[in-house]
């Protein structure tokens, strides 16, 4: 593998890492901050319907922030299987391109000899 | 464009160097000697290729913290290394390293390299000089200690190791941020903790440098961040070699530099204690440079003079 594409797809891994953890750091801020009025609310008469609320709410968070978890990682995948495969193609290229020079200088000599 | 990624990256490894290695990340920067920008293997062809005249006096300079080996050049373009070479006949190496991992596996890698180099060479190693900037000396000090419990070959060819600017006793800027982090992590808020978790984010390598551990066994130690370590460090210096201490200072009030001194690491911790009156060091072997702030301290002709006055000194013998 060439070292840039080595350096791509690791960077690549890092900013996948840093958008996860990110999201989820900040699910974890969403949560604690929402809660404050929910519990509040849990003391007052209209506790029940607040409580459904609540739920209906957590559930929304948490689909919103593991839908970007998992587009993250299917785009990171994605892209690194793009990368992995273009490298591959360089390498060949340069493989055949490397075998044509020599068959070149091979012919070249043959002719000279000849 | 090349010296802007290695430069990018040595801040990126140092930032996130652990867990970079940990996940083997493609960015992560690996153990190496470098010379004329590129990789050199402690192998004897690559070596003997790279240095037509080896002498038999060689110096090693290792960087600091989110440094590559080009922290080193001055002004003018050349660096310690070059100016040993033409002024005294050294042969010099540069190494470069992830500055993110800890001090202890950064100093059994460079224990091992330095093993590798002194069987590779192509002259028989007669002086092997180690100049250690910043984490750097650190580095050279955990190394040795590696080598002295391992019996390694290349610590017999030491005979003077000079630190410049290391923090011996520890950073107070790295115990701050962790005091700092650990407030904010005790505060009953989610912000805040969100804070103190961004700010953990520092490497291992970073984390090591609040009190210069040098061993893992350092670093499992609790300790308060107020905590001044004392001038007895679980890690000697090493008796049968000289060891010389730079420090810059920005102070000219002998209290502020010593507890501020080249702005980063107080000159306290770069002398390694020496203003006590238990010297372990001869007095001699320590020099204060006024009005250089830490960065200068690794490319400026104050520190070249003084490097090279070291150097002059007739080396003593090992036993």
């Amino acid at each position: 593998m060439s070292e840039n594409v080595k350096r791509l797809r690791g960077l690549l891994a890092l900013l996948g890492s840093a958008v996860e953890n990110g999201a989820s750091a900040v699910e974890r801020v969403h949560v604690a901050t929402a809660q404050k009025p929910f519990q509040i609310l849990e003391k007052t008469p209209v506790a029940e319907p607040a409580a459904l609320v609540d739920k209906a709410h957590g559930a929304v968070v948490a689909g919103v922030y593991e839908s970007i978890r998992a587009v993250t990682k299917t785009v990171v995948k994605t892209l690194d299987l793009v990368l992995e495969s273009v490298d591959e193609s360089a390498t060949q290229t340069a493989g055949e391109g490397a075998a044509a020079v020599t068959a070149a200088g091979d012919a070249l000599k043959n002719g000279h000899n000849g | 464009m090349g010296k802007r990624l290695d430069q990018t990256l040595a801040v990126l490894n140092g930032w996130l160097g652990d867990y970079l290695a940990r996940t083997q990340n493609g960015l992560v920067t690996d153990m190496t000697f470098r010379r004329d920008g590129v990789s050199l293997a402690p192998e004897r062809r690559a070596l003997a290729a790279a240095y037509p005249t080896p002498q038999r006096r060689v110096v090693v300079l290792v960087h600091g913290l989110m440094c590559t080996e080009d922290n080193w050049r001055m002004p003018d373009g050349t660096d310690y290394g070059r100016l040993l070479e033409s002024d005294l006949s050294y042969s010099a190496l540069y190494v470069r390293y992830n500055t993110g991992l800890p001090i202890a596996d950064n100093g059994a890698q460079l224990a091992a390299l330095l093993e590798a180099l002194c069987a590779t060479f192509p002259a028989d190693i007669e002086e092997l000089l180690l100049v250690g900037y910043s984490m750097g000396g650190l580095l050279i000090r955990s190394a040795s200690h590696t080598a002295s419990l391992q019996g390694q070959s290349w610590l017999r060819r030491v005979r003077r190791i000079v630190y410049i600017g290391t923090p011996h006793l520890g950073a107070p800027a790295e115990r701050m941020g962790k005091l700092v982090a650990e407030v904010l992590q005790w505060i009953p808020n989610s912000y805040t903790r969100l804070i103190a978790d961004i700010g953990n984010l520092r490497s291992a390598g970073v984390k090591d440098l609040g009190h210069a551990d040098l061993r893992h066994e350092d670093r499992e130690q609790l300790r308060s961040a107020f905590a001044l370590r004392d001038a007895t460090h679980p890690v000697p210096l090493l008796p049968d070699i000289a060891h010389y201490l730079i420090a810059g200072s920005m102070f000219t009030d002998p209290r502020l530099a010593l507890f501020f001194g080249d702005s980063v690491v107080p000159v306290v911790s770069a002398t390694f204690g020496q203003t006590a009156a238990d010297a372990l060091i001869p007095p001699e072997r320590v020099k204060i440079i006024p009005k250089l702030h830490h960065v200068a301290l690794a490319h400026h002709p104050d520190v070249y003079a003084a490097l090279r006055a070291i150097c002059e000194e007739p080396s003593c013998q090992r036993t």
